[in-house]
């Protein structure tokens, strides 16, 4: 049986503003996560964003009982699962030391 | 829930996998309800109903984003279908190999080795359909596949048509004439404009009015032909949809059998005759 390759731990851009928006908030709405980046979001690839760091293992999600005003559907929210706050650190550690050094 | 979107959500239930529908499909849906909402309870009615028409491009941007990202994620396919599609690829190539040398067989006799590679391009697509529209049907016979490899086989049937197309366009005049001015050569006949080849283009001439004639069936066989891996690809598709679920051993015999008489019936529009005689093998 082949030897299954070692999983590489990526983080683009779009999943880091997700994880940090979703530390910040602890938890969030795919529609409060569009909201709250000021327009770096986009409403047609959150989602998509959203599975994918879903997979990967970077968040969770629960659903929630429908509000009243959601007309009977229950939203589904997101929280940062502790590999993610791990990922977000780790990926935050470098830029911290580089920016200062690149922007100066 | 409204109607809309509740109709919007079924329709989409029936196309879309258990897990799409939990990520992508039912937050959309439920985002643009409220929103929508929120908008008809401060009386902006055209609000609300630019906020379902924008919500719905939303929707299906979302949708076809995380198929296509899943459907490049091979390692995600079930074993039937990477199968499927592994072996489609593995006979056509095979078949193609095997035909073109087949096809040229008698200008092989003839000809010396140099001047029979000039011919490949000529069969290559009339080869490259066939063998495709066989090794399809060959690979796809009695498996449960999903849509995924159907898209895969499509997308090469695709690459397939532009290569035939390249090579009817560019290939094979080009092949053509590099043919003819080595035959020249091997012949000994100098190049320039002696009196017996002045006299041959005049002869040339008189012939080109019942060229000129053939142009048109020879300009729409070439768009045929670069079109043929598409359109035999999709024929494959009805007539592997059509095939009895047998076992693998048994489908070539029950499938010789069969197959001329299903298809005749899917032409008469009669499924008569392929009844019957599924129920007798």
């Amino acid at each position: 049986m082949a030897a299954r390759r070692p999983r590489v731990l990526t983080l683009s851009a779009k999943e880091s503003l997700i994880l940090q928006l979703l530390v910040r908030h602890d938890q969030a709405y795919g529609l409060e996560l569009v909201s709250t980046s000021r327009g770096r979001l986009k409403r047609g690839t959150v989602y998509v964003t959203l599975g994918r760091m879903e997979e990967k293992g970077y968040i969770s999600s629960r659903l929630e009982d429908a509000p009243p005003e959601a007309g009977g559907l229950p939203r589904r929210v997101y929280t940062p699962t502790a590999l993610g706050r791990q990922v977000l650190e780790a990926w935050s550690q470098p830029t911290r030391f580089l920016i200062p050094a690149v922007t100066r | 829930m409204t109607s809309q979107s509740g109709s919007i959500r079924r329709f989409l239930r029936r196309h879309c996998s258990s897990v799409t529908m939990a990520r992508i499909v039912d937050p959309i849906l439920t985002d643009i309800h409220i929103e929508a909402d929120a908008a008809d309870a401060q009386g902006h009615q055209w609000a609300s109903r630019r906020i379902r028409a924008a919500g719905s491009i939303v929707l299906l941007k979302a949708i076809t984003l995380y198929s296509w990202t899943r459907f490049w994620s091979i390692q995600e396919w079930s074993r039937e279908d990477r199968r499927a599609l592994a072996r489609t690829l593995t006979y056509a190539a095979t078949l193609t190999a095997a035909a073109i040398p087949l096809m040229t067989l008698p200008a092989l006799i003839q000809l010396p080795a140099n001047r029979w590679l000039y011919l490949v391009p000529e069969v290559l697509p009339i080869a490259l359909p066939f063998c495709l529209f066989i090794g399809l049907i060959y690979a796809f016979r009695a498996r449960m596949v999903s849509l995924r490899p159907h898209a895969a086989v499509l997308i090469a049937a695709v690459l397939c048509s532009i290569v035939s197309f390249a090579t009817l366009t560019w290939v094979v005049p080009a092949s053509n004439n590099a043919s003819r001015v080595t035959a020249l050569m091997d012949v000994g006949i100098q190049r320039g404009l002696p009196v017996e080849e002045v006299q041959s283009l005049i002869e040339g001439n008189r012939r080109f009015d019942r060229e000129q004639k053939q142009r048109p069936i020879n300009y729409h066989t070439r768009w045929a032909l670069a079109a043929a891996p598409v359109v035999l690809a999709m024929w494959a598709f009805l007539v592997v949809a059509r095939l009895p679920n047998t076992g693998s051993r048994q489908w070539p015999e029950h499938g010789c059998r069969t197959l001329p008489l299903r298809l005749h019936s899917s032409c008469s529009g009669s499924a008569e005759p392929a009844t019957n005689l599924e129920r007798r093998t």
